[in-house]
């Protein structure tokens, strides 16, 4: 068994093995607590839909922010836009999924995803940039910050290495594929579960505001 | 009271309480052991985490977007004014102890167990610098209400012997006496008398059976009594059928705000118990804000079931007989600014009603900006305005409020808070600034049209 073998192989099926598990565990230990039922008199229309709405429009609607901060929810804006172009308009990607799901769709040119990737790496610099200068980020970053940061550049960067060429070697392919498995193992630990959690504290916050009739 | 209440006395003739030279930095109540005052603090935040409670504990980014809507960063730039900061310590408690990987943080001492020491640096962050406000919470990219969860840790604090001495001492007051202000019945029914007859008109007490009870702010009773006579003229000029009770007046709730879930049900179930006595069908709430959350929205809980009544604030009611046309005003040819109670319009979803009451008084509105559900604070909610050590930054993070006004060209502010009015008295004092600060209540009272 050679590297890109084992990379693709045993090392992924563990990886996504805890990725499933441990995603499940965080999710579900959640979904098992009690839940707060509000016995007042409701104001507002369906907390239900409130609660959908307001994991939509909170992407949308900042709320009352300054704006010094408009450059760094640009900059977060951007890379998760170049994120989902890497993650689902690359040739090799696509195949992937191809391979797993049988579905796939047509693929950006390389040019056009190595530039994406780029950027994407650009985004992940000013992310640190910013974590490393601004003082209340300094003081709120801690391992999982830090750690969820440099697994995602590595999978991005050696990414961009595999795709530099016409032609992969298996060498690179195999060290960006490790990269992902290490993310994965990552994922449902740290700060990178917020790709589902974000979907649970969003739907609270909408669903107890529209009770209130307070704005979603 | 309590032992350390005595050691250092609180000025209970000044017009706020105050300490003003506290010997410590942070208080503390009786004198258990660190060991039990750690795990007070801890069972008692852990009581309230829930699958929402929890989910918010999970999701946090550390983005530190919410510092840049909360006033108390803005105006310091002091990073620890960050309003997820002012919870990490509950944060670190509840990831060792309650969260889906705790094993993993204890077996790995990932997450270090939570000290006193910690708990007391804290209680400046979840007492003098937090309103309650709710603004960081619509910003949060993940909407985390950070609201809800600083006044869990309040509960985990207060079991702890953990407040600052003035606000612990009002809502012991409230608790004993009825009122965080002395404005105990007989106070009330005296005050109310005078305002009888200052305002020409009738004034119920404790009637069998009424179809409205109406409530009052201890802060109205004792600094703004024409609330009380505002209020009677317009139910009267209604025809309704109203009363003020004496065993459920009251309608602040220190017990909430300090972080003693009991007393907060005490204080509740006093007004819950006297409008069921009578057989009320609706409450109408003062301008207050803290106390519209209290039963408006937390009543049903302290009741265990559903209210039987409506619970009105007072705005609310104003707007709705306006718009049906029952209740008739003067128009009223003055600029005048508005300033949304946090608690009734970002968090209590009343934000219209105010409009639509100033919008029938035919008022020049100059709304400030940001204004309603975005509105600054006016930095005296929570129970801050009652900390006399806070007094420093409230005054800092009140020039935000002071430009907000400056820039609409208003001379005169109207709120629907007797608490934002008291935070504005205290503060046009300290700035010797020249607006004015005025009920909606009481300019409706005035421009009554009444009919032949």
């Amino acid at each position: 068994m050679n590297l890109l073998e084992f990379a693709s192989g045993p090392a992924l099926n563990v990886a996504i093995g805890i990725f499933v598990v441990g995603v499940v565990w965080r999710l579900g230990f959640l979904l098992r607590m009690n839940k707060r039922v509000d016995k007042s008199e409701r104001r507002g229309g369906s907390e239900k839909l409130g609660g959908i709405w307001m994991i939509a429009s909170r992407s949308i609607n900042h709320g009352p922010l300054t704006d010094r901060i408009k450059a760094p929810i640009a900059n977060a804006y951007l890379m998760h836009l170049v994120l989902a172009i890497v993650i689902f308009a690359a040739e090799g990607h696509i195949e992937l999924i191809e391979e797993t799901f049988g579905l796939g769709w047509p693929a950006l040119p390389a040019l056009a995803v190595r530039l994406s990737t780029a950027v994407l790496l650009a985004t992940i610099a000013v992310t640190v940039y910013r974590r490393l200068r601004h003082p209340v980020l300094k003081m709120l970053s801690n391992f999982d910050d830090w750690f969820s940061l440099l697994v995602t550049a590595l999978v991005v960067a050696t990414g961009l290495i595999a795709g530099w060429g016409e032609e992969a070697s298996d060498t690179l392919v195999a060290v960006h594929i490790l990269s992902f498995d290490l993310l994965l193992i990552w994922f449902p630990f740290g700060k990178l579960m917020h790709a589902f959690l974000i979907f649970g504290s969003r739907y609270s916050t909408g669903f107890a505001f529209t009770h209130k009739g307070a704005r979603v | 009271m309590s032992e350390v209440l005595q050691k250092h006395p609180i000025e209970t003739d000044k017009e706020r309480f105050g300490l003003k030279k506290p010997e410590a930095r942070f208080d503390l109540q009786g004198d258990m052991p660190d060991d039990e005052r750690l795990g007070k603090a801890m069972e008692n935040f852990a009581k309230d985490i829930n699958r929402t409670t929890a989910t918010y504990m999970e999701s946090c980014m550390h983005c530190g977007v919410c510092a840049e809507a909360c006033h108390y960063y803005i105006q310091t730039e002091d990073p620890k004014y960050t309003p997820i900061w002012k919870l990490e310590v509950f944060k670190q408690a509840y990831k060792r102890a309650a969260s889906p990987f705790a094993f993993f943080y204890r077996l790995f001492n990932l997450k270090k167990e939570v000290t006193v020491e910690q708990l007391e640096e804290w209680q400046e962050l979840l007492y003098d610098s937090c309103t309650m406000c709710g603004r960081c919470s619509l910003v949060c990219p993940m909407s985390i209400d950070i609201a809800t969860l600083i006044g869990q840790a309040r509960h985990g604090m207060f079991q702890a012997g953990l407040v600052p001495h003035e606000l612990h001492a009002v809502a012991e007051r409230a608790e004993v006496e009825g009122s965080p202000l002395g404005a105990t019945a007989d106070v009330f029914e005296d005050r109310a008398d005078w305002m009888a007859d200052e305002h020409e008109t009738d004034i119920y007490f404790d009637k069998d059976e009424a179809d409205i009870v109406v409530t009052m702010s201890s802060i109205e009773i004792m600094k703004y009594p024409n609330a009380i006579g505002a209020t009677a003229r317009i139910l009267n000029t209604l025809g309704e059928s109203w009363t003020f009770r004496t065993d459920g007046y009251e309608a602040t709730n220190f017990g909430m705000m300090s972080g003693n879930v009991e007393w907060q049900k005490h204080s509740t179930m006093k007004i819950i118990d006297a409008a069921v006595a009578c057989g009320a069908k609706l409450v109408i709430l003062p301008e207050c804000g803290h106390a519209y959350g209290a039963l408006r929205w937390m009543g049903a809980a302290m009741y265990g079931k559903p209210l039987p009544f409506k619970v009105m604030h007072i705005s609310e009611y104003l707007a709705d007989v306006i718009e049906s046309g029952r209740l008739k005003v003067r128009k009223v040819d003055e600029t005048v600014t508005f300033h949304d109670p946090c608690q009734v319009s970002r968090r209590g979803g009343a934000t219209q009603a105010p409009r639509t009451v100033m919008k029938a008084l035919g008022v020049d509105l100059q709304e400030m900006t940001p204004t309603a559900d975005d509105n600054w604070c006016c930095g005296g909610g929570g129970g801050v305005v009652t900390i006399h050590r806070a007094d420093d930054l409230r005054y800092k993070v009140f020039e935000l409020k002071m430009d907000q006004v400056e820039k609409t060209g208003a001379d005169t502010i109207l709120s629907t808070c007797s608490n934002c009015r008291q935070s504005f008295n205290d503060a046009k004092d300290h700035f010797k600034w020249d607006k004015n600060i005025d009920s909606l209540l009481e300019l409706v009272a005035d421009n009554i049209i009444e009919d032949d």
